[in-house]
């Protein structure tokens, strides 16, 4: 089988946003709209640590869909429109199926990785940008990190992968022992979002 | 957690963080890949054939001091997206989130779409314009020269740049115009600080390959050989992210990392040791390193008598090196030739002591760094002890009070930096203040001191270079009928010179200025200066540029151009230090025109077209030929090929380039010169040193900033320093408008640390007012204890018009250090308050 994921050195991330953006222009994103977010542990205002002066630390977690092994949102929509691919464990969204209940974003503990369009989508520019192969992005549908699977099926990486200027994003499959990402976590102490919730994340992060 | 403003934000539960489980507890199915071909079935809709595409290598060249290469794809005529594209050393390859954003910034809305002319009648800065064809909009410009020139004569135009679009093409169709119309040149001040302490102790390097590194140090992927990185005053993380991944690996290699800055930023975060330093004092500290390395005895004796002034013994009746004339011995003749002027080298060793005589350099094998004489009734002493003196005059608990570092901490950073190699990394922080050029003076004669230069992992500066090629080729090209006969002036002085109207003893009137790659009323100091002194004396105000930016708000008329993807040119910069090929990918937008496009158009209306009869692909051909550029690579069709070609020496990933190998120095004695005899500013000015200043400017010392010092009696009025950083969503003022990175980063901000906010009874995310005797701005306060207690950190690169109220270089001034003439970006007090709603 192939189990397919992440492995973000977030030790090191400095919180650029590269990744953001990267999935941002990819994917054509309308306004507002991220699937890839940076968040900061640390202060009361993004960027800023804890701590008193000089006495600080700060981390940055870069989050999208986490695509779960056991995942919440895809047990709880109604018409099997977010279902987890059975050959690469991708958490997908059908957004010809979607009828915009939004119980996965509900049912989801990591909040904020999925978007809803509750209008037609704008976009600042007059013309798509990113990939040509992407889906329509639609009015009333729940969207999220797809893994770029427009890439995957080209035998491509996710587009997150290559800009991270810091090369701390890792993408690979779990299920090959001699994966990248199987090393990484096999070698590096690691930590997962929320794994009290028994989701089993496809996304780890080094620490 | 916190998120970022709005769109990012919204994460608040701290649970979310756990740590889960240590390697190899958490084990892995093990199974076989599945081929990713098996994806294809269930694939998205494909909505266009991405056969279509086309790729093309552009240049990202804002001067970040990156230029990195990327792949510009194109479908249809238009740009998708931009993606990293391969270097020749894969170690280089790199994007972030501004070359990542381009596609928003080339179709951004508020592009400027065509000429436009001032509205008639309305005042400059009024925002009032009417569409003008580019016939009119160049019939107009070469009127104007025309007349300004008959008028106050031909220096009275004068044309402005910085490097917002650095690359060949453009710079020399400017600098051909420039010399044909014998126009005045105004040039940047823009941290060259670091530039004009390197260049007077160290020199001007230039490479076999003619390359010159602006900001010589080891090249960053050396930085692993070191034992410790030391970063002083550089914002890595943010400024120049490209350079990041090394440092880590370094870091993950052993290499210990310290991290010198008032501020905790994102790679103090990654430090082993953070050092919080007062704003302005770092050449303090680097004295109190040097007095530590004295007193143990560390310092390289052996590298102090063969690579540097040490032993030179110096007159006291003059300031100058005793020379072997001086003792009746006239200089005799080299038989060589020096390339420069043409005249034959004559040899004049300097006098040193060896047992207590005084002999030539030539005949002393090991010549003695301590030691005073008398010859012919003067005192004469070595360089080295005169050093020491200097060093001597801090003591390491008033340097501790100064720079508020504990003594514990300058000892045992005096440990690191004794135990080396240790690669030191300097940004611009340090040398914003009036007094920064010395920082890097006693940075590198620290590192003299303990030759810890010239060797693997042994470096102090950043590393960022220039290509010549085209200054030797286009010394034809750019002045066909000889350099232009107007004048240089510092951007920081045209105020003054405005103001005097004379400059360097001769009448200066300068009645026009034509801004390109350039926004010097926001991106300089004191944008007062600019808009109540130098804007409104011109006649005329011409900005060429893509967006309206506050400089081109304050002009007579804008001339869109085209942005760096829309045009072939060649890259001669960046923190690589290779020429790097930009392809053009689409045509220029809208009515946008490249900027030789426009030179050329002009050229014919001023009568001056016989000059410009080549394309700029055919420019580019003749600058990047000859046999010198062959000989190194550089030639059009190399570049064409390969898209990047080096200037330096060396190769980043199997031989790395090292800084003052072997201890060359290119400096007057060919040695490390942290004794100088002969102090040059860095370019004229209206300035004259005085003969204090010329004793002082010999040695490293340290002297107040000008404004940001507490014995300064306006810290009782104005007690924080205004700091500021170099953005992480702009370059400079570049992408200031484009639509994704304002999702992010909406507004401007200023961080504040807590405690100073509420003893202003400012509140988190509240507006505030910074204010002094020149101006104000009005941005939103951040809280952040990342920020020193005192200061006030605000990103760069706002527009005016962004701004509530006011801009943050209202509250710069224009004034300058003599030596370095230089924006005094950071030397800035400033109070702050709640703000009232009013625009001032």
């Amino acid at each position: 089988m192939t189990h397919y994921g992440f492995v973000i050195d977030s030790k090191s991330c400095i919180s650029c946003h590269s990744c953001a953006v990267a999935c941002k222009v990819e994917n054509n994103l309308p306004d507002s709209i991220w699937w890839n977010r940076i968040l900061t542990d640390g202060g009361p205002n993004m960027d800023t640590p804890a701590g008193t002066y000089p006495n600080l630390t700060i981390r940055n977690i870069p989050m999208g869909c986490q695509h779960c092994e056991n995942p919440a949102c895809v047990k709880v929509c109604p018409v099997g429109a977010t279902y987890q691919d059975p050959e690469t464990g991708v958490v997908r969204q059908d957004y010809d199926k979607c009828i915009g209940c939004r119980m996965c974003m509900s049912a989801c503990p990591y909040t904020g990785v999925r978007s809803f369009n509750w209008e037609e989508p704008q976009y600042a520019i007059g013309q798509p940008m990113g990939s040509l192969d992407i889906p329509q992005h639609q009015k009333q549908v729940v969207e999220k990190c797809t893994m770029c699977w427009h890439r995957l099926a080209q035998g491509e990486k996710p587009a997150c992968i290559e800009p991270c200027p810091a090369r701390i994003r890792f993408w690979g499959d779990f299920d090959d022992p001699s994966s990248e990402v199987s090393q990484l976590i096999r070698e590096r102490e690691y930590m997962q979002l929320l794994p009290e919730q028994g989701t089993r994340p496809s996304v780890y992060y080094l620490v | 957690m916190s998120g970022t403003a709005s769109p990012l934000g919204g994460l608040t539960r701290r649970s979310f963080l756990k740590t889960t489980a240590v390697a190899g507890a958490a084990t892995v199915a093990v199974g076989a890949a599945a081929p990713t071909v098996a994806l294809a079935e269930g694939a998205a809709p494909v909505t266009a054939g991405s056969a279509e595409e086309q790729v093309y290598r552009g240049v990202c060249r804002p001067n970040c001091f990156g230029f990195c290469h990327l792949n510009v794809h194109v479908h249809d005529g238009k740009v998708m997206k931009t993606t990293r594209a391969p270097y020749n050393e894969s170690c280089y390859d790199r994007i972030c989130q501004r070359g990542l954003s381009h596609v928003q910034r080339i179709y951004d809305p508020q592009r400027l779409q065509y000429p436009m002319r001032r509205a008639e009648g309305t005042e400059r800065g009024a925002g009032q314009w009417e569409r003008v064809t580019w016939d009119e909009a160049l019939d107009e410009i070469a009127g104007k020269i025309k007349e300004i020139q008959g008028k106050y004569g031909e220096s009275a135009v004068a044309f402005l740049t910085a490097s917002g679009n650095q690359a060949a093409g453009i710079t020399s169709a400017y600098s051909r115009l420039i010399a044909l119309l014998n126009a005045s040149n105004i040039g940047p001040c823009l941290d060259m600080g670091s530039y004009y302490g390197m260049a007077a102790v160290a020199g001007n390097y230039v490479s076999p390959l003619m390359g010159m590194m602006m900001w010589n140090g080891n090249e960053p992927t050396d930085a692993v050989n070191a034992k410790t990185i030391v970063v002083w005053g550089a914002n890595i993380t943010d400024a120049q992210i490209q350079n990041w991944h090394l440092i880590k690996e370094a870091k993950q290699a052993g290499v210990k990392l310290v991290v010198i800055d008032p501020i905790f930023t994102q790679i103090a975060s990654q430090a082993d040791k953070w050092i919080p330093i007062r704003p302005a004092t770092d050449t303090l500290l680097k004295l109190a390193l040097m007095r530590l390395v004295i007193e143990r005895g560390a310092h390289d004796v052996a590298y102090l008598q063969q690579h540097t002034v040490a032993p030179y013994l110096v007159r006291s009746d003059t300031g100058k090196f005793l020379r072997r004339s001086d003792t009746g011995v006239a200089p005799t003749a080299t038989g060589q030739v020096d390339a420069t002027t043409g005249q034959e080298i004559m040899l004049d060793p300097v006098m040193v002591l060896v047992d207590g005589a005084i002999v030539p350099e030539t005949e002393a094998a090991a010549p003695a760094i301590e030691g005073t004489c008398d010859f012919e009734g003067v005192e004469c002493r070595t360089a080295f002890d005169l050093l020491v003196d200097n060093i001597m005059e801090h003591t390491v608990e008033e340097v501790s009070e100064l720079t508020e570092i504990p003594v514990a901490d300058i000892e045992e950073l005096a440990d690191i930096v004794i135990d080396g190699p240790v690669y030191h990394y300097e940004g611009y922080g340090p040398q914003a203040y009036n007094n920064g050029g010395q920082t890097t003076v006693a940075g590198l004669t620290l590192c003299a001191l303990l030759g810890n230069l010239g060797k693997p992992g042994a470096s102090y500066g950043a590393f960022w270079g220039i290509g010549l090629i085209t200054n030797i080729a286009a010394a034809q090209y750019t002045a066909p009928k000889g350099p232009s006969t107007g004048f240089n002036i510092a951007s920081v002085d045209l105020k003054n010179v405005v103001e005097q109207k004379k400059f360097q003893g001769k009448d200066a009137d300068i009645k026009m200025l034509w801004m390109y790659s350039a926004n010097p009323l926001n991106t300089h100091t004191d944008t007062h200066a600019w808009t109540d002194v130098i804007i409104p004396a011109m006649d005329y105000v011409v900005t060429a540029d893509s967006a309206l930016t506050d400089t081109a708000m304050y002009s007579d008329m804008v001339l869109p151009v085209a942005q760096w993807f829309e045009l072939e040119e060649v890259a001669n910069a960046g923190q690589c230090s290779s020429y790097n090929y930009n392809e053009k990918a689409i045509e220029p937008l809208y009515e946008s025109k490249a900027d030789p496009d426009i030179i050329r158009e002009l050229a014919g209306k001023l009568g001056l077209g016989e000059f410009f009869t080549q394309s700029t692909s055919e420019v580019l051909d003749s600058l990047f030929s000859g046999p010198i550029a062959t000989a190194v690579g550089a030639s059009m069709d190399n570049l064409r090929d390969k898209k990047q070609v080096r200037f330096i020496p060396g190769d980043a990933e199997k031989k790395p380039y090292i800084a003052y190998e072997n201890g060359a120095f290119a400096t007057p004695t060919g040695r490390f010169e942290f004794y100088r005899e002969t102090p040059v500013p860095r370019t004229p000015t209206t300035k004259t040193p005085t003969a204090e200043q010329v004793a002082a400017e010999r040695l490293p010392h340290f002297e107040p900033p000008l404004e940001a010092w507490p014995e300064n009696p306006l810290y009782e009025k104005y007690p924080l320093v205004l700091m500021s950083e170099r953005p992480r969503y702009r370059v400079h003022s570049q992408w200031f408008s484009t639509p994704l990175l304002r999702e992010i980063d909406p507004e401007p901000i200023v961080k504040i640390n807590p405690a100073d906010a509420k003893a202003r009874g400012i509140a988190d995310q509240s507006y505030i007012e910074a204010y002094n005797d020149r101006g104000t701005a009005v941005a939103k306060a951040i809280y952040s204890e990342a920020i020193r207690p005192g200061t006030l950190v605000y990103p760069k690169g706002w527009q005016l018009s962004q701004h509530k109220g006011g801009g943050w270089s209202n509250l710069s001034s224009t004034e300058f250090d003599v030596w370095i003439v230089n924006n005094n970006f950071m030397d800035v007090l400033c109070e702050i308050r709640p703000w009232d709603g009013k625009d001032r």
